[in-house]
């Protein structure tokens, strides 16, 4: 078992001193590398090291990895292993082929944790066509489903599973989502991964302020934060931001990272997703996390 | 909330594909599986909020005609535009489909195989047998893969007849209005059984078995002990002494299998 594997006789506050500091990468997932324009990673890696200190590989595993992930893992650079296809709060979904197929892609990229959005990865049985994502319902008894199965994974991989609040335009329950999470870290004695624009989404969707709940929220369970652009759309009056990976990182996003970044002392990671655009055009944004996070260890 | 979290997501995926249904949520007085408070959540949505892909539809019906092709073919010629499939996403097949966490294929096909006939239910098969899906229940069952099906005769000469008219980009071509010639294998009065096998890849092959391999094989369709495997077999004529034999062939055949939940 790798040193950073979960160690089941351990709090989590204890264990996350076993995590590694990975610092400020990048992301991608399989045929993301094709897109017209889309970052090289290794070339990045080398004109910006800062940037590019690990990789997170989003998965499906009925794809695998892709030319470009092969490449990466070729270098012995760090990854994490981004799950794209489970339904942590459904039962049905933890079946026995797709988790062989998980454990053999964690043997061969030897992440330092799982994580993945807890959501709606696909209504019904995985298979194609079903998929999508949506957000989690935001009740007490759904908090309690999604811990089962990140315990659930977790013991079955020996690998910390980190819970990404999804993004979404139709939230349901009677939980703010920085409450569910936080019933969520607690049952299932993990920590998160916290997507500022995710939660910048949620907040405007809801109609709350950018950074309502995170006074109150547990941040030392984040252990690792993501940044993205969105776009703002609107339809027949009902305005909303799709989560489409641009440069363009919308004001309420930076401003939940420079509200938590003061206040997460276990953060090991940040991304930013832009793993279709020009490397050129990622760099400012990349460089505006490092200075956000500037007195933070992940990016010493 | 007396609802449960999962059965309140089939509702919002249900909603986000079907504008009709929306309409239904905010005009009845109760819709059966919602409690008063998950109603009122579903109603405090912006109606907006439920049509923000207007691809959505379109793009999974893309994703299920790219496995019915030759079926599609069949009801664009019989029936009307292909675009018109799309109601599916409206059906009941879809609702009970999404509900019962079902497969969306399977589903399509089911609901397809009213227009599109014989080569319907054949494609449907083909979808059955890709998936390999877990058989459920203890005993032994027909193994995942594997799908005898019942066909009048001649049609998997016309499926074969239809796909190689269509070539690639089935779909696109129809989309455009392509007809189907008018010299087709015709259908018979007699039926066929065959078996269809996934492998692997997704490659499946199909072959002839007699209606008594064919009958033992749909009866393990729900799992049953060797006994009750056995008297099937002496019901559809095998002899008494015989019948281990034709169960143990079916074993060492890999045509069934033993699950133990």
């Amino acid at each position: 078992m790798r040193l950073t594997g979960y160690r089941a006789h351990m709090s989590f506050l204890e264990r996350v001193n076993d995590l590694p500091v990975l610092g400020l990468g990048m992301s991608t997932e399989y045929g993301a590398g094709d897109s017209k324009g889309a970052l090289d990673l290794l070339a990045h890696k080398r004109e910006h090291p800062q940037f590019a200190r690990f990789l997170e590989l989003g998965i499906e595993t009925v794809k695998g990895i892709d030319t470009h992930a092969e490449a990466w893992l070729s270098t012995g650079s760090p990854t994490t292993y981004h799950f794209l296809d489970v339904n942590l709060d459904e039962k049905e979904d933890f079946d026995a082929i797709w988790l062989a197929q998980v454990r053999a892609l964690v043997r061969k990229i030897k992440p330092a944790w799982m994580c993945g959005d807890a959501g709606l990865w696909h209504f019904g049985r995985r298979e194609r066509g079903h998929m999508l994502l949506l957000p989690p319902i935001l009740t007490d008894e759904s908090a309690s489903a999604l811990a089962d199965g990140i315990v659930a994974l977790r013991e079955a991989t020996g690998l910390e599973v980190l819970p990404e609040n999804p993004p979404g335009h139709v939230f349901l329950g009677d939980l703010h989502l920085l409450d569910f999470f936080a019933r969520v870290c607690e049952r299932a004695d993990t920590g998160m991964l916290l997507d500022c624009a995710h939660l910048a989404i949620y907040q405007r969707t809801m109609g709350y302020e950018p950074t309502t709940g995170i006074a109150d929220f547990p941040t030392d369970r984040i252990i690792e934060t993501h940044i993205a652009g969105g776009t703002e759309k609107s339809l027949n009056g009902f305005h909303w931001v799709e989560d489409d990976h641009t440069v363009d990182v919308l004001p309420d996003t930076w401003q939940v990272l420079e509200t938590i970044a003061p206040r997460v002392p276990n953060l090991k990671a940040a991304v930013f997703e832009c793993e279709r655009n020009p490397a050129a055009y990622c760099i400012p944004g990349f460089k505006r996390i490092q200075e956000t996070l500037s007195d933070h260890p992940v990016v010493q | 909330m007396g609802t449960a979290h999962t059965t309140l997501q089939r509702f919002v995926v249900r909603m986000l594909f079907d504008p009709q249904f929306v309409d239904r949520v905010h005009q009845e007085d109760q819709i059966p599986g919602l409690d008063v408070e998950a109603l009122a959540w579903l109603r405090a949505v912006p109606r907006q909020a439920w049509s923000t892909d207007p691809y959505r539809r379109s793009r999974s019906l893309q994703a299920l005609l790219e496995e019915f092709p030759v079926s599609a073919a069949v009801w664009t010629t019989e029936v009307g535009d292909l675009r018109k499939l799309d109601a599916f996403f409206s059906s009941n097949a879809f609702h009970i489909c999404i509900h019962e966490r079902g497969s969306l294929a399977l589903s399509f096909g089911n609901w397809l195989v009213a227009s599109a006939g014989p080569i319907g239910t054949l494609e449907t098969a083909f979808a059955r047998a890709r998936r390999f899906t877990p058989p459920q229940g203890q005993g032994w069952v027909l193994a995942p893969g594997h799908e005898p099906v019942a066909l009048p005769v001649g049609t998997v000469r016309r499926y074969l007849a239809i796909r190689e008219h269509l070539g690639g980009d089935a779909i696109g071509k129809l989309l455009k209005g392509l007809d189907l010639p008018s010299n087709l294998p015709a259908l018979g009065e007699q039926t066929e059984h065959l078996l269809i096998e996934g492998g692997a890849s997704s490659e499946l092959s199909i072959g002839h078995i007699g209606q008594a391999l064919y009958d033992l094989l749909n009866g393990a369709r729900h799992a049953k002990t060797i006994v009750q495997l056995q008297q099937l077999a002496i019901s559809l004529g095998a002899e008494p002494d015989e019948a281990d034999t034709v169960v143990q062939d079916l074993i060492d055949e890999e045509l069934i299998l033993e699950i133990a939940s």
